[in-house]
């Protein structure tokens, strides 16, 4: 009895003793890391608990010198008003995300706006420089599922790593004091060293690198080490979907708050290095735009050298600018409030442009010196379809292909209405078939005619051509575009010859050919093709024997890629009301009107004075509209050139024929614009009408500019009339899709004659959803005047 | 697959729940040899094909002997051949391609030679000798041919042993795989015992001295005592390694009721060379002497070409002074190709020979006085420890600067690292020291008792512990998977 009580016993023992080590030794495995923060944690910590706040800023160091907390937060529209930043050296997603994660979300703070201010190459960071690696390491007892996988490359659980990595600490020490017990014997002069430092000085000594093999690290054991062996400290990934941007963007949208992030502006030495290939960057912008993150993009924004201190570092007077558009960027994308943020749209890089072929030598025809000192003229013979007549028939008429040299110096042409005065002034003009000359000073050379061949030809800041000449063809050649199931590539082109009776360009998309229509007198066409996955191009060519030809549009749009190729590298505001469909709820009444004549013309009173240039009256004669009216009564006046002239509160026009007496009513003019002889903003402007809601919508077209659509201003000017001080708002809004993103009630009231009302809309870059702006205009206001004006930052 | 990897600690479970829930033996050899396939073919799914290979054709081998015995000499020529070509091509292809082959045709021919890498197939060597020894026997007489190809591919290819060995001999494990095997409890954790122990020499001791041994010996200036203190260190690291693996591979077979032969019985306890090969790999060291020993011992041809070139003369101890000359040799080629080999098999011949030669003079009662051994023993391990160097060190040139080294040179740093090297020894050797203490003194008296059984419960515990808290994701290789 007692030996089966005694074999009863030993055998549970011998289950239960077992048990208790595995159970014993997997509790000393298992138990929680201890954590005390680390100094620096405190700090944060301490900023944090500091003041309310709305806005953490995340980054490495120049996060914290670029951006102004204060003029941050005052400039955007969120409360509670206060910022703070969290910023350490070369800190990198990871760290941005323990940061946030440890420090705020899980705090329990819960800001509105987390800004991470960066460079683009560091969102496909994962792991710190060994150096930095104590920033991150310091924001947590262990780290969550995210860190792990991400930036220790471990798929285990939590339990199953702390695990692994104590699992080496009995071992070690173990091992240690086998190592280091001898090693103190044995040494001689320790100066009271202990065993360790005594082997651990003289291992390095003796073994230089390879000591740490000796140093009984795990490898997999310790997460240094692992990490280390696997060659990812520093390391980041080639895919930021792989990257911490996903897990960011989860982390910040999961506690209610947007994410913005934003590549600051260099110093000029460094600018080339803060970009990645275009293709890069767009995958980044996609995956952005994907996850819901907002971009600004400031790397081109101007600051001088001088206003960095390293060139990386802003001085406070840079980082007050920077941080002011940074706010307003912040606002212009709609992450001052909940909801979808303006999504940008990488363009597809430009590869080259070229032009194939040489082009026609030009006839030089005639030279013959003039009737004084520096005068020439030039008698056109085989560019004679080059003349200045001709091209008075196209609206660039000043972006003529001729460049007239002489010697080895490029001679002026002269603008629009400027007279060729005498003297050696280095200028020439175009007249009649022949090209007057005015020889510039200093050594004179041959006079030479040629083809300016420039990829456009530029006059000016803006005009721009791209000129065609026979046997030549241009040829745009584009990179492959991103994934897009299903997109077509559709290009749309029109060429301009000179000489309306001329053969047809070709126009080829690849390999394919645009079927081109003669159209008053231009060459349109338009062609889809499935959407290429490799480079493909666009060659428009001229055909030996036809004429000279402006490419004058041409476009393309494939998934949401656009450009227009021969736009402007900037989309301006002026450009978008051009082109914008315009849609007024207020009616067009045309009451009779009672005519005075005077002299050859006769006037209508207007029901408004006219002091903004522009008039938004219209006069029908018996029903038949009159030309539009000019703001210029000098035009009016003067014959042939007569037509309907608003001036102050009169409106003239030509008295009618002899014999006639058409009934005369005036009213408003449905087109809404602004009517005026070399008025280069005029087209810009736009009628809103007593009780008009004006919804103008620009067509697809201005979502093609490369540079995208830029800051503008919005002015609103009023028309003079009795009462205008109890003018009540004009609301303005602008909305992309169906999210307003400017809004603005545009009050007359200190509104003086011909002052202006800046509104600032938001950036808009390249935008993905249709583009509104309504204006409404209460009944009892007078007819304003809305101006998209402006240009780019 | 390698029994330190987590890989094992799932596959293992799986085999043997597998192979004790069917119970009949022929279900059990089935199950077991397509395992040892999984097992093998984790490596490389290449390999499971060479090892069917070499076992279908030592398989066939044995049966045309049995058939046509007449001409069971050139058959068994043939297969020995086969095999002898097919391990030496793989195993010394890379010397050959950098050694003979350039010589043989041009550079560039011998370059893309080269290039084919022809790499060692894991347990080639293992698994050739356990074949050969087969269709030897079968050709001697002492063994009966086996029909059935699944208990033979079985033996061909039994996992536990498959890859370091031991080298098994068909007469101990063959009969097994023939007979009903029965679950038996006490026989499970002995095996788990044993697998344990083994894990715990291979993990714990050996791969934690490796990386300061390998500092010792990869060092470009060492001193005398930095020499040998590696090589020390080195000495406890092969016999933990190799043992350990070795006790694992006998562990789990014995769990699965199948007991391999011990392959170390304490080898630092020699006194002699010849007693030490009979206790270092003993699976290996018996196989040459069966197969190349004793046959270079009796064979009349070896006896005559050994005999006329040499010393025109024959006599028992230069016989077997040649026989084991012969056999070293054998040995040392199998090892490696490179030189240090080569000299290892002949400082081993030498000093055997030098041994019997001493021995043979020495008093009989000074044989049988067992206090010879306290000195015996440690000149031994001396001569050990000097075998171990020219083991260890591939470089010929090297190895003679290391023994021309000062014995009292060095800095204070190299000697406080050789003192390290020293302390990390006690540290691996302690537990070996114990296991000796425990066999010789302890066991026979505490095994059967009752309250031993939780000690060694407990016992085992510590070392799975240990084993969990010692094994490194990437571990270091076997010793003898190189060979």
């Amino acid at each position: 009895m007692e030996a089966t009580i005694r074999r009863t016993l030993a055998g549970a023992l011998a289950v239960v003793l077992p048990l208790l080590v595995l159970a014993g030794a997997g509790a000393w495995l298992l138990r929680p890391e201890p954590w005390s923060p680390s100094e620096s944690v405190q700090q944060i910590d301490a900023n944090l608990a500091a003041k309310p706040f709305s806005v953490v800023v995340v980054g490495p160091s120049f996060s914290r010198t670029d951006v102004e907390l204060r003029t941050l937060s005052e400039n955007l529209d969120l409360e509670p008003k206060g910022a703070v930043t969290m910023a350490f050296n070369s800190a990198g997603p990871a760290t941005w995300y323990a940061m946030l994660k440890y420090r705020v979300f899980d705090a329990g703070y819960a800001p509105k706006l987390v800004v991470v201010v960066t460079t683009i190459q560091s969102l496909l960071a994962v792991t710190p420089s060994p150096t930095y690696l104590h920033d991150l390491t310091d924001q947590f007892a262990e780290p969550d599922d995210t860190i792990r996988e991400l930036t220790f490359a471990s798929e285990r659980p939590a339990w199953m790593e702390r695990a692994l990595q104590r699992r080496g600490e009995p071992r070690a020490a173990l091992l240690k004091a086998f190592r280091d017990g001898p090693a103190a014997l044995f040494y001689v002069g320790s100066d009271g060293a202990d065993a360790e430092t005594i082997a651990d000085e003289a291992g390095k000594e003796v073994f230089g690198e390879e000591h740490e093999a000796g140093s009984f690290q795990m490898v997999g054991g310790r997460v240094a080490d692992a990490h280390e062996e696997l060659g990812l400290f520093g390391g980041g990934v080639a895919d930021a979907r792989q990257g911490y941007l996903p897990a960011l963007a989860r982390l910040v949208h999961a506690h209610g708050a947007q994410l913005v992030v934003v590549f600051a502006p260099t110093a000029a030495r460094f600018q080339p290095s803060q970009y990645l290939p275009d293709a890069a960057e767009a995958e980044i912008l996609a995956l952005g735009n994907e996850l819901g993150v907002g971009w600004v993009d400031l790397r081109q924004m101007k600051l001088s050298d001088d206003a960095f201190k390293d060139g990386r570092h802003m001085r406070p007077p840079a980082a007050k600018e920077f941080t002011l558009q940074l706010a307003e960027r912040i606002t212009a994308i709609g992450a001052t409030r909940p909801g979808p943020l303006v999504r940008p749209i990488a363009p597809l890089a430009l590869q080259s442009v070229e032009r194939i072929g040489a082009g026609p030598t030009l006839d030089l025809g005639t030279v013959a010196a003039g009737d004084g000192p520096c005068k020439a003229t030039i008698t056109l013979t085989g560019a004679a379809s080059l003349a200045e007549p001709r091209l008075a028939t196209l609206p660039w008429r000043r972006r003529s292909p001729i460049e007239v040299v002489q010697g080895d110096r490029l001679l002026k042409r002269t603008r629009g209405g400027e007279a060729l005065t005498d003297g050696c002034i280095g200028k020439y003009s175009y007249a009649d078939g022949r090209i007057d000359v005015r020889l510039a000073k200093g050594p004179s050379g041959a006079i030479e005619l040629r083809l300016a061949d420039a990829l456009p030809v530029r006059d000016g800041k803006e005009d721009e051509a791209w000129w065609l000449w026979p046997s030549t063809s241009l040829k745009w050649t584009y990179g492959a575009p991103p994934e897009a199931e299903g997109a077509e590539l559709t290009v749309d082109v029109e060429v301009r010859p000179v000489e309306t009776a001329a053969a047809a360009p070709v126009v080829r998309v690849g390999e394919r050919q645009v079927e081109l229509s003669l159209e008053s007198g231009r060459f349109v066409g338009s062609l889809s093709v499935p959407r290429p996955e490799g480079p493909w191009s666009i060659e428009v060519e001229s055909p030996a024997g036809a004429a000279y030809a402006e490419v004058h549009a041409l476009t393309w749009h494939v998934g949401e890629q656009l450009q227009d190729v021969v736009a402007p590298a900037v989309m301006r505001w002026a450009d978008l009301a051009k082109a914008a469909e315009v849609r007024g709820s207020a009616t067009s009444a045309f009451a009779t009107a009672t005519v005075t004549p005077e002299g050859d013309h006769g006037w209508i009173a207007a029901p408004w004075r006219n002091v903004s240039g522009c008039s938004p009256l219209s006069v029908l004669a018996d029903g038949a509209p009159l030309e539009h009216a000019r703001p210029d009564s000098f035009d009016a006046r003067m014959p042939p050139e007569s037509g309907l002239a608003h001036l102050k509160d009169r409106l003239w026009f030509p008295a009618a024929a002899a014999g006639s007496s058409p009934a005369y009513t005036v009213g408003l003019d449905p087109e809404r614009r602004c009517w005026a002889k070399a008025c280069r903003s005029c087209g810009t402007r736009l009628w809103v009408y007593p009780g008009d809601k004006l919804t103008i919508s620009p067509s697809e077209d201005t979502r093609r500019a490369e540079g995208g659509l830029r800051l503008a201003r919005v002015r609103v000017l009023a028309v003079a009339a009795a009462g205008e001080s109890d003018a009540a708002p004009l609301a303005f809004e602008l909305r992309l899709g169906d999210q307003t993103v400017a809004t603005a009630a545009l009050s007359l009231a200190a509104m003086a004659k011909g002052d202006e009302v800046p509104v600032r809309p938001p950036v808009i870059g390249h935008y993905g959803q249709p583009l509104t702006i309504e204006l409404q205009n209460p009944a009892e206001n007078p007819p304003m005047l809305f101006t998209l004006w402006g240009g780019a930052d | 697959m390698s029994f330190v990897d987590t890989d094992f600690l799932l596959f293992f479970p799986v085999v043997f729940i597998g192979y004790w829930l069917l119970q009949k033996r022929r279900w059990q050899n089935i199950f077991l040899l397509l395992a040892s396939q999984v097992f093998y073919g984790w490596f490389d799914l290449r390999l499971p094909l060479l090892l069917l290979a070499v076992t279908g054709m030592n398989y066939g081998a044995a049966i045309l002997v049995d058939r046509h015995p007449e001409q069971k000499g050139r058959i068994l020529a043939a297969a020995v051949l086969l095999s002898v070509v097919n391990l030496c091509t793989f195993k010394y292809f890379g010397w050959f391609a950098a050694e003979i082959i350039p010589k043989l045709v041009g550079p560039e021919e011998a370059g893309r030679i080269a290039a084919l890498h022809v790499a060692l197939p894991l347990g080639l060597s293992f698994y050739t000798f356990h074949n050969l020894a087969y269709t030897i026997d079968v050709a001697r007489g002492r063994l009966r041919v086996r029909h059935d190809p699944v208990d033979y591919f079985l033996y061909g290819s039994y996992f536990p042993q498959l890859v370091a060995g031991p080298v098994e001999r068909p007469q101990n494990v063959l009969p097994q795989l023939e007979s009903e095997r029965y679950f038996d409890w006490s026989r499970v954790t002995s095996g788990m015992g044993l697998a344990l122990w083994g894990g715990f020499k291979k993990v714990a001791l050996a791969d934690a001295i490796s990386p300061y041994v390998d500092l010792m010996f990869l060092h470009q200036d060492p001193s005398w005592a930095m020499v040998w203190t590696g090589v020390l260190g080195f000495t406890i690291q092969a016999v933990t390694d190799f043992s350990g693996y070795t006790d694992i591979a006998r562990g789990t077979s014995r769990m699965l009721g199948i007991e391999l032969m011990d392959n170390f019985a304490h080898p630092y306890l020699a006194a002699t060379p010849m007693e030490f090969w009979t206790r270092w790999h003993i699976s290996f060291s018996t196989w040459l002497r069966d197969y190349v020993y004793m046959p270079a011992c009796f064979s009349d041809s070896v006896r005559d070409w050994v005999t006329i070139p040499f010393t025109g003369e024959w006599s028992p101890f230069w016989n077997t002074a040649r026989a084991l000359a012969i056999t070293m040799l054998v040995s040392g080629i199998w090892h490696g190709s490179t030189a240090n080999f080569i000299l290892w098999g002949a400082y081993y011949a030498v000093i055997g020979t030098a041994y019997a030669a001493v021995v043979a003079k020495l008093p009989k009662k000074w044989k049988k006085d067992g206090r010879w051994r306290y000195l015996t023993v440690p000149v031994m391990f001396g001569f050990t420890l000097f075998g171990m160097h020219i083991f260890r060190q591939p470089s010929v040139p090297v190895l003679l600067r290391h023994l021309t080294l000062n014995p009292l040179g060095g800095t204070p740093e190299q000697w406080t690292v050789s003192a390290s090297m020293l302390g990390l020894c006690a540290y691996a050797a302690l537990p070996l020291g114990l296991a000796i203490v425990y066999e010789r003194f302890l066991a026979p008296r505490v095994k059967d008792a009752v309250w031993f059984l939780p000690v060694r419960t407990t016992v085992w515990a510590v070392f799975a512990v240990a084993i969990f808290s010692s094994v490194r994701t990437s571990s270091g290789d076997f010793i003898y998977f190189q060979f």
